[in-house]
């Protein structure tokens, strides 16, 4: 049996890991990424998955979705940002919790803030959180733990705010957004771009490449460019979405509270497969293979 | 913090792997994580940072885990080489030993600091872990190494004066008597670089750890310039009702000339101070309620008192 059958018998194993092969299989139809990326990429997955395994938390429709993730962080920056260009004439934001803001983006000399355990208290929701050069590291990007940034639109974020009760805003930002990661009790914060922070930038909407093995991913293409999250607490899409490289950190941009998340909607595997209504097709893993193989020409 | 299926599930199975890690272990694998962002033989979420999939496993974990990974973070931190794993390691050791409660991390943080204490003063890259490790330290307090190391480091001139409010606030932590010397110290560093500070946010930080109402009541033993600084924040930030200061809270039901709680014995510079700040707090009070007669009424009561003691006028 070949790596690839293997790999994508492993894949096809679980409602799970069946989610990402459908986002990999609608980009490579819609030409949404490169295909010499994708083939660097199954290069070096078929180089990790023929080794022996030996002992780790994975199963093995896990590991082959972990492969995937590992192939694509190992291919490296080229493998980011490559999806359809977005157009980005209007404000943007990204949310971000608040370890990560002390962790990497602030000092905490300014402040004299204390790591300590239990939540801060007093503020208030929607409050913003001034921002001074002497506060900024000097080394902070916009990134997360791949080299990329996910960003939606502010003016999403505002109408959301208007319509939603202040106790429940993170958490409705979080399903809205399909930001899964961020659990209860997580203190989540909007980070306000300032104009033109991204001029001269790529933009992209997201593709299998940035958005991995996460079951809430979904590739979507779009008539305003951007790509479309998975709405966790509603059967349908959710907020627009796209990325773009890691940029400087500086004191131009805005911090607003956005509250804890109190309720998180976290829909099955099985329900996010349901509600996806790209239909699999039996020349789906031959369509891959065409993509990845190089064919030699034999005289 | 309550996690999802799928989180939990990822978690389970992370704490089964690591079952039989030793501190060695978990040690290289930290180094390995910290450095390329790369967790195998783990499985962690694409999107969460590596220390929150750490702090999850710890959770989830039996004690002998939880100790094994406790030690291995100390481990790498006793191992840790600038030239090797780079400032940003480190920082994330430290975060890592605030994490999960690994109090046997002081030591080596410690002793980091005091043997690099010449670089706080002029070195950008270490002076941003130097941030971080204090502001670990400091949530370990109270802890007799960390009174000792933070008293040095306060008290060093040569050490950056943008370091003193953590410092400070650490040494109060450690050991509550120290309050006063420890303020009075941050406030005559805070003059050499006096934009640096965001003031609100400093004097929430103590009022967080003393309580509003302590630290107005602690600030009597404070010199002048550190008390009109506590006292205006204080009141500014309307974390103490003006009735600290004068026996009044700004409300209804004042009567001219009925002014309270202040003893004219006191340090008339410190009495005026007080009515600053209690002037501060009512203005802040009668601006929200729209009542300004009644504030004006009484910030002339005020001043008529201050005017009254002619030794109460600041110099």
């Amino acid at each position: 049996m070949s790596n690839l059958t293997s790999w994508w018998r492993a894949m096809s194993a679980k409602p799970r890991s069946r989610l990402p092969l459908r986002n990999l299989i609608y980009d490579l139809r819609r030409n949404r990424v490169s295909r010499q990326t994708v083939r660097d990429v199954f290069r070096l997955l078929f180089r990790l998955w023929s080794r022996r395994s030996g002992r780790t938390a994975l199963s093995s429709s896990a590991r082959a979705m972990k492969l995937l993730d590992r192939a694509i962080i190992r291919v490296g920056a080229q493998a980011f940002c490559i999806g359809p260009r977005v157009r980005c004439r209007e404000r943007v934001s990204r949310i971000i919790d608040e370890k990560s803001i002390w962790d990497f983006l602030l000092l905490k000399s300014s402040r004299a803030r204390i790591v300590r355990r239990e939540a801060p208290s007093g503020r208030s929701v929607g409050a913003m959180l001034p921002i001074r050069a002497e506060d900024v590291r000097r080394r902070a990007m916009l990134r997360g733990r791949a080299p990329i940034a996910w960003i939606t639109k502010s003016s999403v974020l505002h109408t959301i705010a208007r319509t939603t009760a202040e106790g429940d805003l993170a958490g409705r930002i979080r399903d809205f957004l399909g930001l899964a990661h961020y659990q209860a009790d997580d203190q989540l914060f909007e980070i306000v771009y300032p104009r033109g922070a991204l001029t001269g930038q790529d933009v992209a909407a997201p593709t299998i490449l940035d958005g991995g093995s996460s079951p809430v991913y979904r590739s979507c293409s779009h008539p305003d460019t951007w790509g479309r999250a998975n709405d966790l607490r509603a059967r349908r899409l959710g907020g627009p979405e796209a990325v773009h490289r890691p940029i400087r950190f500086t004191a131009g941009f805005k911090l607003r509270y956005l509250g804890p998340v109190k309720k998180q909607h976290d829909p099955s595997h099985r329900a996010l497969e349901r509600r996806d209504s790209r239909r699999r097709t039996r020349h789906d893993m031959s369509h891959l293979r065409a993509c990845i193989v190089i064919r030699s020409s034999r005289k | 913090m309550k996690r999802n299926a799928e989180a939990i599930r990822r978690v389970q199975a992370n704490v089964r792997a690591v079952a039989d890690w030793t501190p060695r272990h978990w040690a290289t694998w930290l180094f390995a994580v910290l450095r390329t962002g790369d967790e195998y033989p783990l499985d962690f979420s694409r999107f969460a940072e590596p220390l929150d999939e750490l702090e999850a496993i710890f959770e989830h974990a039996g004690e002998s885990v939880r100790s094994a990974m406790k030690d291995g973070v100390i481990k790498a931190i006793h191992e840790w080489d600038r030239r090797y794993h780079g400032y940003g390691v480190l920082q994330q050791l430290s975060n890592a030993a605030a994490r999960l409660r690994a109090s046997d991390a002081i030591h080596d943080l410690a002793d980091f600091l005091m043997r690099n204490r010449t670089r706080l003063e002029r070195d950008e890259d270490f002076f941003e872990v130097a941030d971080s490790i204090i502001a670990v330290l400091a949530g370990f307090a109270p802890d007799p190494i960390i009174e000792k190391v933070f008293n040095a480091l306060l008290f060093d001139d040569k050490v950056s004066p943008r370091l003193s409010g953590l410092l400070s606030i650490g040494l109060t932590m450690s050991n509550r008597k120290r309050f006063p010397a420890a303020f009075d110290r941050f406030i005559d560093r805070r003059k050499l670089d006096p934009t640096f500070f965001d003031d609100d946010q400093v004097v929430t930080e103590y009022a967080h750890f003393m309580g509003p109402r302590g630290l107005a009541e602690e600030a009597r033993h404070l010199q002048l310039p550190a008390q009109q600084y506590l006292y205006s924040n204080l009141a500014k930030l309307r974390l103490v009702n003006p009735e600290v200061f004068i026996g009044w809270d700004g409300g209804e039901g004042h009567r001219h000339g009925d002014l309270a709680g202040f003893d004219d014995r006191e340090e008339p510079t410190h009495l005026t101070v007080r009515y600053d700040a209690a002037r501060i707090g009512i203005e802040a009070r009668v601006k929200r309620r729209r009542s300004q007669t009644l504030g004006h009424a009484v910030l002339s009561d005020i001043a008529k008192r201050i005017n009254a003691n002619p030794a109460a006028t600041p110099a």
